[in-house]
């Protein structure tokens, strides 16, 4: 869709909202794909545009981020145009993870506090794809709680059962947890985003 | 009448503030000079400076001549104003012992390192209103000026100095408590950033007590001294004068940028309360005997002698907390001397509260019915029983 | 002299700098993840009087962008003094549409009252809210009243309920019944009145809270349960209105405002402006209407 017009360059301030009632949307009603309106940015190989766009939403200089597989290339990215402050990954308010494959930087991800739970990490996820209809090889997630009528199904390419094994630990204390965002870049819609809160439950099986 | 249409509410708006100019001009008065008002309102502009919380004389003066000299609109307007502002440096470290001292006193010493200098204050004068003022001319002004510059001794102006600290008498003879209490929060930290979550940090207590509104700080200071406190202390040391400000550079330079007006007291809390200066005394390894003090610190914009000192009596009264004595607690002394939080939510009770006050009625009115059909249905069985005991 | 260059020439879009904006966008994301709890965010000064709006107009400028169509009320109406102080604001600052009109609008800023006219997934609700935490009337201290919603702790509210029942019959007097949201926290729904409650629980539209004096942001996300809290022999109950009409259109099944004549007499109005701006020019729009069980 976004990849059809021409695409302007990106405005940090009407861009910024337009990108953040997707992601609002998005967290609101889990199951659904967010699509952002791409902008014209020159985005490091490491992160998926939709990453990029998140991150330029959502990250200032009083939050810090962590990066799995650091990337000069990457980090100085994230620096330069938010300011936010590198971290280790148990520390970090914004855990940016290019490869969800592997599990270990999102076992040790932030869950808050029963005092102040929203201290907890938001986990930024890179996947392959994220679509409605069935993906060769994808996991079927299948989701239920707030923000979803009635149930949920979404196929996600590029994630391993692990991930959702370790995340139903990390949620397994109410009001403790984390959220996650998935991000991918999509030829047909550009780039897209799927939410995971933690009040989400997610079952999810190998098609 | 019947319905009336609720139209018309952006006319009201825009007459009400033509009828605020109205009330203002209609005396047909000269228009009060920007200048006039920060010079001659000096304290006013210093006030509106500290509640503000933006050291901005001009902009203050501005704010008082628009609000027609209301404090609580003042402080709103320089508040709100603060608000858009970019933040693009944080200041270094400033040390009040750079002062350049208008006026310095103690009341803990009959003399000081320095000497007591009583500088400019009313405190020793008569509080007779003086109509005279209203005769000055800019002759007589100028003739007042020139007596004051023949008075001064050129000879001996290489005198002027900054000033060493009471502070430093306490900190030399080791009576001073000095280190943080185990587990003490010491991060600075910005209220007008993150919301605060108690217990707060020091440092967040004072920036809100320097913000707070002197008339609220003032009765949780007095409220200290007679009996819904323990004991106040005494003026340590009291000063009223310039620092300058410095920040550092994109290069890592220490730049000064000016020089700012501040109040700044000292208030000497009572020595020692019983087990913390025994702990004090066991940790150092001196006698149990060794009296400690503690500095409560009070520091404000401009001169606002009244908010510093309270602010140390305050200050001081927080760090033993004591759900007995409102200004021995932290939630109710910082809720409720927050001058734009206090002024915005009282006057918020004449907005409209109709429907509030309907749902109200309305479950009034039910909980009627309900005892009604109550004492119906009470009457109704004590006549079936009388019935039944024939 | 004060020359021009020491004032700003422009205001940022929406009024807020995008530092804070993204600090408030943070904030209100973590409050939808979860729901009911009150996330404490920064608050920044507005122009507008603390008590007045502050936390509303946060969560509104946040949102705000050029293309979006806002509606403001305030007790319901749209023509209320404040409610057109806020809709100038909001419009001079972020350069969108406005509207009276609930089903046009993709923004409501409202204070104390949920729109009757049931509202869809393209909307957003922002309740203004004095004060945030229900439990306050049963606790005065900030730092008791966080452990007890940490532990869900509930009970000294649950006790105030009952003891409103056992003095006068009835659950509660007023608005703004308590609520428990997705089976977890309890929160307050503002003073709305009990009436509009039934809205806010497996609704379409997103219900966001700000409380901007006191700093706090709450979420209720679509699709969420919500219950008013009750017992299971004595029920949440919405305002009766018994045997009583609009003035204006003789209808019913909607708050009604009471109001008095010159001579002291009494009439009945529906109170959300818009709404009975409908039902006198067309067919009742769609409502979420609640029975009361006996």
């Amino acid at each position: 869709m976004s990849t059809l017009h021409a695409v302007k360059p990106y405005d940090q301030v009407l861009d910024a909202q337009k990108h953040y009632r997707v992601l609002l949307q998005s967290t609101a009603r889990p199951g659904s794909i967010g699509q952002f309106d791409d902008a014209a940015i020159e985005v490091p190989s490491q992160l998926n545009r939709s990453t990029a766009l998140i991150v330029l939403t959502l990250l200032s200089a009083d939050v810090t981020y962590f990066l799995d597989r650091a990337d000069a290339a990457a980090s100085a990215f994230i620096e330069h145009e938010t300011l936010a402050v590198p971290t280790e990954a148990d520390r970090a308010d914004f855990l940016i993870l290019a490869d969800p494959r592997r599990t270990e930087a999102l076992s040790r991800a932030r869950t808050g506090h029963l005092h102040f739970p929203e201290q907890a990490a938001t986990v930024i996820a890179q996947v392959d794809a994220i679509s409605p209809a069935p993906l060769e090889n994808a996991l079927r997630l299948i989701m239920t709680g707030p923000g979803i009528e009635n149930q949920a199904e979404v196929f996600v390419l590029g994630v391993s059962r692990e991930f959702f094994l370790t995340l139903r630990e990390k949620n397994a204390e109410f009001p403790m947890g984390i959220d996650v965002y998935f991000t991918c870049n999509s030829l047909s819609a550009g780039p897209c985003v799927l939410a995971l809160p933690r009040t989400t439950c997610v079952a999810c099986e190998q098609i | 009448m019947g319905y009336v249409a609720v139209k018309g509410g952006q006319d009201a708006i825009e007459f009400a503030n033509k009828l605020v100019d109205y009330f203002r001009w209609k005396g047909r008065t000269r228009p009060i000079e920007l200048e006039q008002a920060r010079t001659q309102m000096r304290l006013a502009v210093d006030r509106a400076m500290g509640e503000g919380a933006l050291y901005a004389p001009e902009l203050a003066a501005l704010a008082l001549l628009q609000v027609e000299g209301d404090s609580f609109e003042a402080a709103f307007h320089l508040r709100a104003y603060r608000a858009t502002l970019e933040r693009r440096y944080e200041a270094e470290l400033i040390d009040t012992r750079e002062m350049f001292v208008y006026r310095r006193i103690s009341s803990t010493f009959r003399d000081i390192p320095g000497g007591q200098i009583l500088g400019p204050t009313r405190d020793y004068s008569f509080r007779l209103l003086n109509p005279a003022l209203v005769s000055q001319t800019l002759g007589s002004i100028e003739k007042f000026l020139d007596e004051i510059r023949n008075e001064i001794d050129p000879a001996k102006l290489h005198e002027v100095r900054t000033y060493k600290k009471v502070v430093d008498i306490f900190l030399k003879e080791g009576l001073m408590a000095t280190g943080a209490r185990p587990g003490e929060d010491r991060r600075v930290f910005d209220v007008t950033r993150e919301a605060i979550k108690f217990p707060v940090p020091r440092s967040a207590v004072l920036q809100m007590l320097a913000r707070s509104e002197t008339g609220a700080l003032m009765c949780m200071a007095y409220s200290t001294m007679r009996g819904f406190g323990e004991s106040h202390g005494t003026v340590g040391e009291l000063r009223v004068g310039e620092v300058p400000v410095r920040v550092k550079d994109k290069r890592g330079r220490i730049r000064c940028i000016g020089r700012i007006r501040v109040s700044e007291a000292e208030m000497v809390g009572g020595s020692g309360r019983g087990r913390r200066a025994g702990a004090d005394a066991n940790r150092n390894g001196k006698q149990a005997a060794q009296p400690r003090y503690s500095i409560g610190y009070g520091l404000c914009f401009g001169h606002n002698e009244t908010k510093a000192i309270c602010m140390g009596m305050v200050e001081s009264a927080l760090r033993s907390p004591n759900p007995d004595n409102p200004a021995n607690n932290q939630e109710f002394v910082l809720y409720h001397t927050e001058v734009i939080e206090s002024y915005g939510f009282t006057n918020h009770l004449k907005l409209p509260h109709y429907v509030t006050f309907q749902a109200g009625l309305e479950n009034g009115r039910r909980e009627v019915r309900v005892k009604e059909e109550q004492a119906k249905r009470e009457a109704v069985g004590a006549g079936a029983q009388g019935a039944g005991n024939d | 002299m004060i020359e021009n260059k020491k004032y700003q020439k422009s205001v940022n879009y929406a009024y807020i700098d995008e530092f804070t904006k993204k600090e408030i966008r943070r904030k209100t994301l973590k409050a939808i993840c979860i729901p009911g709890y009150q996330v404490p965010y920064s608050s920044p000064e507005m122009p507008i009087s603390r008590g007045w709006g502050t936390g509303g107009l946060h969560l509104t400028l946040s949102l705000v962008g050029p293309d979006d169509v806002v509606k403001v009320i305030d007790q319901g109406s749209d023509a209320s003094v404040n409610a057109c102080n806020l809709r100038a604001f909001i419009r001079a600052m972020a350069n969108c549409a406005v509207t009276f009109d609930t089903a046009q609008a993709t923004l409501i800023q409202s204070r104390h009252r949920v729109p009757e006219e049931i509202l869809t997934e393209k909307q957003i609700l922002v309740l203004q809210v004095p004060q945030p935490e229900v439990l306050r009337g049963v606790e005065r201290h900030e730092a008791k009243t966080r452990a007890m919603h940490a532990e869900a702790d509930y009970a000294k509210i649950w006790v105030t309920l009952y003891e409103a029942y056992v003095r006068s019959g009835t659950l509660r007097t007023g608005a703004g019944h308590p609520i428990l949201v997705n089976g977890r926290y309890v929160a307050t729904p503002s003073p709305i009145p009990s009436w509009d409650v039934p809205n806010l629980s497996m609704a379409r539209c997103i219900y966001l809270f700000g409380a901007g004096r006191e700093k706090r942001i709450h979420a209720i996300p679509p699709f969420t349960p919500v219950k008013p809290l009750e017992f299971e022999d004595i029920r949440f109950k919405v305002e009766e209105f018994l045997g009583v009409k609009c003035s204006v259109t003789g209808e019913a099944k909607a708050f009604m405002d009471q109001l008095y004549k010159d001579d002291f007499s009494r009439t009945w109005v529906i109170n959300d402006s818009n709404f009975l701006d409908k039902l006198r020019s067309g067919p009742r729009p769609a409502q979420k209407l609640f029975t009361n069980p006996e």
